[in-house]
């Protein structure tokens, strides 16, 4: 593996972790949304680290523009829910989701 | 034989783009619309049933499915129950409102759950999961209410938690072996699998990805939550149908297909199996809530379903592929009948009900044949599936499984009667004295539903030759 | 080599300081400056058209549809936020930074060298239309689903309505 691909993998779980601690922690649900995005851009950096691992670019490349329609689909329609939500009851904390049990 | 393939991929599709301008043409013409286009892929599936032992494959446009016997049981679950839940919805769906785009994301779920089945390549069955599960989260919402609203977004952000690491995962897999094909991965896997701990990390991802998909008991949190918010058409679509498409499937046809069921993985499914089995029943007994019971329920029954895979011997898998197919005929006819009441008296609080039985009979009638058919007693489909299971466990000499296996069964029964008890039997509420039975249409589809749960048991030899059995083969002789 | 380092560590700085503004234009911003960046690491790999999709659709799009649910939003009462999160986010950056490294590295010491590909596409056009059609397909229908879906949601609520 080369010292580029390392940098690219490295990066990609880096992101990852904080994706994922961001969607874990945070109480404001916008910034979950900024959470799943985070996630996504270190899905795209492993993803493109096993393309550039092989060097098939081309075929990773389409990989990767399917991701990123799927991440942009999925932000719209967590942003569509999100303001109906607030429209529901004027707030946006996530701690209003424990009326919910686990 | 193709066209027929090709037909089940985009017949959902065409009918969701087409959906929006049918209905300008008023309610009756949406209806019959989406009934039509989901007759369509049931008579499709119907149609490819005697082909169940070999595989077809469909191209078109670079497009390119597959079916063999594996897919073809699954897209029998999905299309069959899609069917009902689409009549049901008829019916059901008046009180929500924005019927044509109820109808058509019902149907981009199922060309979802399709595209999963029937696609052989990773990176697309991690897309058309998406699909299905894009529609999902917002028909959770459907109400548009506080608890629908939450629960969507409680499903969205575990499930983004989950397909997050199978795509790294998937990855993981890319890096190492270059190919993403089923067909091309079984070969580079070829035996090398277990000894590969880069390939062990990425089932080990798929296990808890696909294990939160499949509401599996540590990563079952959301499903409590969704299964009930939504309305009872999608509840039912989602505990009879997706968490075995995008969870059970996506395990079996990595696992079983690809992987070459490597022991320690088959170890894993049956620990969690076990867990789920018993959180789920034990958790479902103290709920007073009607749809939150038969949401804990499903744990419990997800649960069987990896029990027998992870024992792994032929009676094990026979038993998990037919108790896919019971249960998804089994708790989506109990989920309607809840919403039907619901629909009726408005509520879900079981304390409330009793003797429902007298105003809503097909409603009563039909929850026994669910109510029987999960408890396993015989003749019923949900008795046979959970007879292999057990004979599995007892055949792999695994007695402790057999045993609670048998005692949770048991214990499903009691905590169903008493279901029916509260609800339908008994002395009437008196604050239920004007209730109705449900609209035709609703009443339609679980008669449907309950009627198959009883042939699906009386009839158990030829369903497991015609069906079953070339699904077990594709996992077992399959490699 | 030291653009890619560069790019990469930007990244992980905007995505963090992401995590530790206060204001949420602000995040939104730092999210827009890590595609922005990311679209650059794409775009030195050869994945150009990956890149003006990451710049256009991610930092773009999704930058406006952002900054516009907040300004929709604005009115809620947001100020019971915690900043106990955001004080984590550093130490715990140093331990998601020690498991990135040696998930990298033990990645790197199994991950032998690839063999030359067999049948790799040679163009774009010909691995997105030739070899993932499937995918194109799924496009089309998870495109659809977010159109509908939001449409769903932002429905007229009641039944009976002239949506009907």
């Amino acid at each position: 593996m080369t010292e580029a691909v390392l940098g690219l993998f490295f990066a990609g779980f880096l992101v990852f972790l904080v994706g994922v601690y961001l969607l874990l922690s945070y109480r404001n649900l916008l910034r979950l949304v900024l959470g799943v995005e985070v996630l996504a851009k270190g899905v795209t950096l492993v993803l493109l680290g096993a393309g550039a691992h092989l060097g098939m670019t081309t075929l990773i490349q389409s990989l990767i523009v399917t991701f990123i329609i799927v991440e942009t689909i999925l932000a719209a329609v967590m942003l569509a829910i999100i303001v109906v939500c607030h429209r529901t009851n004027l707030s946006l904390d996530v701690r209003m989701l424990s009326r919910l049990r686990g | 034989m193709e066209g027929l393939v090709g037909t089940l991929f985009l017949t959902p599709l065409v009918g969701a783009l087409l959906m929006p301008w049918v209905s300008k043409l008023g309610r009756r013409a949406a209806d019959a619309f989406v009934t039509l286009a989901m007759v369509v892929t049931v008579v499709t599936c119907l149609l490819l049933l005697p082909g169940a032992a070999s595989t077809c494959t469909f191209e078109w446009l670079g497009a390119h499915v597959e079916v063999d016997g594996l897919s073809l049981l699954f897209l029998v679950v999905v299309n069959g129950v899609g069917l009902c839940c689409a009549v049901y919805s008829i019916d059901y769906i008046g009180h929500y409102g924005g019927r044509a785009k109820f109808f058509s994301l019902l149907l981009l779920m199922v060309m979802g759950l399709n595209g999963m089945v029937l696609v052989r390549d990773l990176f697309s069955l991690y897309l058309f999961l998406e699909v299905a599960s894009v529609a999902a989260y917002v028909l959770v919402a459907y109400n548009l209410e506080f608890d629908g609203i939450e629960a969507s977004l409680k499903y969205l952000l575990l499930s983004v938690v989950a397909t997050g690491m199978v795509l790294i995962g998937i990855s993981l897999i890319l890096a190492t072996t270059g190919t993403l094909g089923f067909a091309g991965l079984r070969a580079a896997l070829a035996g090398g699998a277990a000894s590969n701990p880069v390939l062990m990390l990425a089932a080990g991802l798929f296990v808890a990805g696909f294990g939160l998909k499949a509401a599996v008991v540590p990563f079952h949190a959301w499903l409590p939550d969704a299964h009930p918010s939504a309305p009872a058409p999608i509840s039912a679509m989602l505990s009879g149908v997706v968490i075995k498409v995008a969870g059970v499937y996506a395990l079996v046809r990595l696992f079983f297909g690809v992987y070459a069921a490597p022991p320690h993985v088959l170890r894993a499914l049956l620990i969690l199996g076990l867990l789920s089995m018993v959180v789920g029943a034990v958790v479902a007994y103290f709920q007073t809530d009607f749809k939150r019971l038969l949401a804990y329920s499903s744990i419990s029954q997800i649960g069987y379903i990896l029990i027998g895979l992870g024992i792994g011997n032929w009676f094990g898998i026979v038993g998990a592929l037919f108790h896919v197919l019971n249960h998804a005929i089994f708790k989506s006819l109990l989920f309607l009948n809840s919403g039907a009441v619901q629909y009726r008296t408005g509520t879900r609080d079981i304390r409330e009900m009793g003797g429902l039985e007298n105003r809503m009979r097909v409603t009563g009638v039909t929850s026994v044949f669910g109510t029987l058919s999960i408890a396993g007693v015989p003749p019923f489909g949900g008795f046979f599936s959970k007879l292999f299971i057990i004979l599995g466990a007892v055949a792999a000499k695994q007695w402790v499984v057999a045993f609670l296996t048998v005692f949770f069964s048991i214990f499903t029964l009691g905590y169903f009667l008493y279901l029916q008890r509260r609800v339908f039997f008994g002395k009437l509420n008196e604050k239920w004295n004007e209730l109705k039975e449900a609209p035709a249409a609703m009443s339609v589809a679980v008669v449907v539903l309950a009627a198959t749960t009883l042939l699906v048991g009386v009839f158990f030899d030829s369903v497991l030759r015609g069906l079953i059995e070339p699904a077990a083969r594709v996992l077992v002789g399959g490699n | 080599m030291t653009l890619l380092v560069g790019c990469l560590v930007l990244l992980v700085v905007a995505v963090v300081l992401l995590g530790l503004f206060r204001d949420l234009l602000y995040s939104a911003l730092a999210l827009a400056a890590a595609s922005v960046l990311l679209s650059v690491v794409l775009f030195q790999f050869g994945a150009n058209i990956a890149a003006v999709f990451e710049l256009s659709v991610c930092a773009g799009l999704i930058t406006v549809l952002f900054v516009s649910t907040v300004s929709l939003t604005k009115d809620s009462d947001q100020g019971v936020e915690s900043r106990l999160p955001a004080r984590f986010l550093l130490p715990m950056l140093v331990v998601f930074a020690a498991v990135a490294y040696g998930g990298s590295h033990w990645l790197a010491s199994y991950l032998t060298a690839p063999a030359p590909p067999v049948g790799a596409p040679a163009s774009f056009a010909e691995a997105f239309w030739g070899q993932r059609g499937t995918d194109v397909l799924g496009q089309v229908a998870i495109i659809l689903a977010g159109v509908l879906g939001v449409l769903a949601v932002f429905r007229a609520k009641l039944a009976g309505g002239h949506h009907d």
